[in-house]
């Protein structure tokens, strides 16, 4: 069965990136018409062009998440190019990982504005637009579920995305709007095992980076490091109507990890 | 695409609501079901009296289901509801409790784990209630059952995933569905109006999401198709 997002429309926040890249075309797959939004315009581009490529349809569009200016334009746009709203994905994000006395007081004001004041202004904009049906996904990481060392700032905005996520479910709840709010947690992913730019970079460079991933792979009970597909096919699911009576909930997609603890 | 092409499951508890309609969910996605009924259930390739206390009776429904070119999916739709306080429940209360809950679970999971290994490996999914999660004083040990399970299916996933052919044990837990009361309970989960009413052919669509592909990286985890009851409990 094909299809499992027909006739719906979709913003992807950070469309830009490999996860991103990866939530567009799986939606644009299963029938949904996608907004991929974000800061570089040659990736967006790109991402728009595999969607029409496999015959989905799909615009770019200039967006910074933590801009309370663009979110309106975003969401206007989208409407005016696709005449609806159902889905918008929180994907754009990013991480530093340092001891709390190595992170400066900018790295903790960087990272609740990406990871949590996006998300934030980006409900805000688009549930009002949305009707029966509308589903918001927050990307959020195990770090919003567990403490982790090197992780003080990181899990303040992520931890409280999750946490949001739970409070605007109840809200729509109880508006009785007709939309769902939940998160993906994933674990590590990695387009084709491959360390990402982003993991290289938080990780102090390629050695860095591939010790992460051994220690990962090490202590993940399905053995691996996981792909961008595999949140994808959560993200479907969420968006669908398979997914009508679930709100609220974090959809974890870490190999088995959180099933132990961490 | 039909995410169950070639693929043969094994769905208990197929003669109420909840497993009929993950017969017919996995069915219209491609898959060759063997159901536990009493009954012959719309869809499924097979049914199969099944007593899911009796480890014979499982091993024969796996030897069934294996027949069919090998099984790789195994769901756990057997649930059975009292709603009784703590101190009111007997404990042939308890074990009635625990017969129609924990042990076709336990056991289902034990003899599905060997026949999904000799086949490659696959995926496990326990429907559990909600209350596993949020309790009710007013179906207090089914409840505490529930709980048992999500940890249980947990410890199972935990078990399975280090080691090849890999088997995916994951749970999905529903609000209020329509289930089978046993020991002479007269309300269901919808009349002690303990989480929202959900339709059995959601808690199926969760079903399916864990059972297959979508999920080959997510293992020991729960999808709570109860309504939003677990983030924002009404009671």
């Amino acid at each position: 069965m094909s299809g499992r997002l027909e006739g719906k429309v979709a913003i992807v926040t950070g469309g830009t990136g490999a996860l991103g890249r990866t939530f567009s075309l799986a939606f644009a797959r299963e029938g949904a018409r996608v907004v991929a939004s974000g800061r570089n315009e040659e990736r967006g581009a790109e991402t728009v062009r595999l969607i029409n490529e496999a015959g989905g349809e799909a615009i770019f569009l200039p967006h910074d998440v933590t801009s309370p200016d663009d979110w309106p334009v975003v969401v206007d746009h989208t409407l005016k190019a696709f005449g609806r709203l159902d889905t918008l994905i929180n994907n754009a994000g990013d991480a530093v990982l340092k001891p709390i006395n190595d992170l400066a007081p900018d790295d903790l004001d960087y990272l609740m504005r990406l990871n949590f004041e996006g998300p934030f202004l980006g409900m805000q904009e688009a549930i009002p637009c949305m009707k029966e049906g509308g589903a918001i996904i927050n990307i959020t990481v195990l770090t919003a579920m567990v403490g982790n060392a090197n992780s003080t700032a990181y899990s303040i905005a992520k931890g409280g995305l999750a946490h949001l996520t739970r409070v605007v479910a109840r809200d729509c709840a109880q508006r009785k709007n007709g939309v769902r709010v939940n998160a993906i947690v994933p674990g590590v992913l990695f387009e084709g095992g491959v360390v990402s730019p982003g993991a290289t970079r938080v990780h102090g460079g390629p050695e860095g980076g591939r010790r992460f991933q051994e220690q990962i792979i090490a202590k993940t009970p399905l053995g691996r490091i996981g792909e961008p597909s595999d949140a994808a096919a959560a993200a479907v699911y969420l968006a669908s109507d398979d997914a009508r009576h679930v709100t609220g909930m974090e959809y974890v997609v870490d190999g088995g990890r959180m099933a132990g603890g961490n | 695409m039909n995410r169950f092409d070639g693929c043969t499951a094994i769905v208990t508890g197929a003669g109420n609501a909840l497993g009929a309609a993950c017969v017919a969910r996995l069915a219209e996605e491609g898959a060759k079901v063997i159901a536990a009924a009493s009954e012959p259930v719309s869809g499924a390739v097979e049914t199969q009296e099944h007593d899911g206390t009796s480890a014979e009776s499982w091993e024969a429904l796996v030897a069934t289901a294996s027949g069919h070119g090998g099984v790789s999916v195994l769901i756990n739709a057997d649930i059975g509801f009292l709603a009784k306080s703590f101190l009111d429940t007997s404990l042939a209360e308890v074990r009635t409790l625990a017969a129609a809950n924990v042990t076709p679970t336990w056991l289902g999971m034990r003899a599905a784990i060997p026949a999904l290994r000799n086949n490659g490996g696959g995926y496990i999914v326990n429907v559990i209630s909600t209350l596993g999660k949020v309790v009710s004083t007013e179906a207090a040990v089914f409840s505490a059952l529930s709980g048992g399970l999500r940890i249980a299916t947990k410890s199972a996933a935990l078990e399975c995933a280090w080691q090849e052919p890999r088997i995916m044990i994951n749970a999905v837990l529903v609000g209020a569905v329509d289930m089978p009361l046993v020991a002479g309970s007269k309300s269901g989960p919808a009349d002690i109006g303990i989480a929202p009413l959900i339709e059995a052919e959601a808690a199926a669509a969760a079903v399916a999401q864990l059972a297959c592909a979508d999920s080959a990286y997510v293992t020991g985890m729960e999808i709570y198709a109860d309504g939003g009851y677990v983030a924002a409990p009404t009671r």
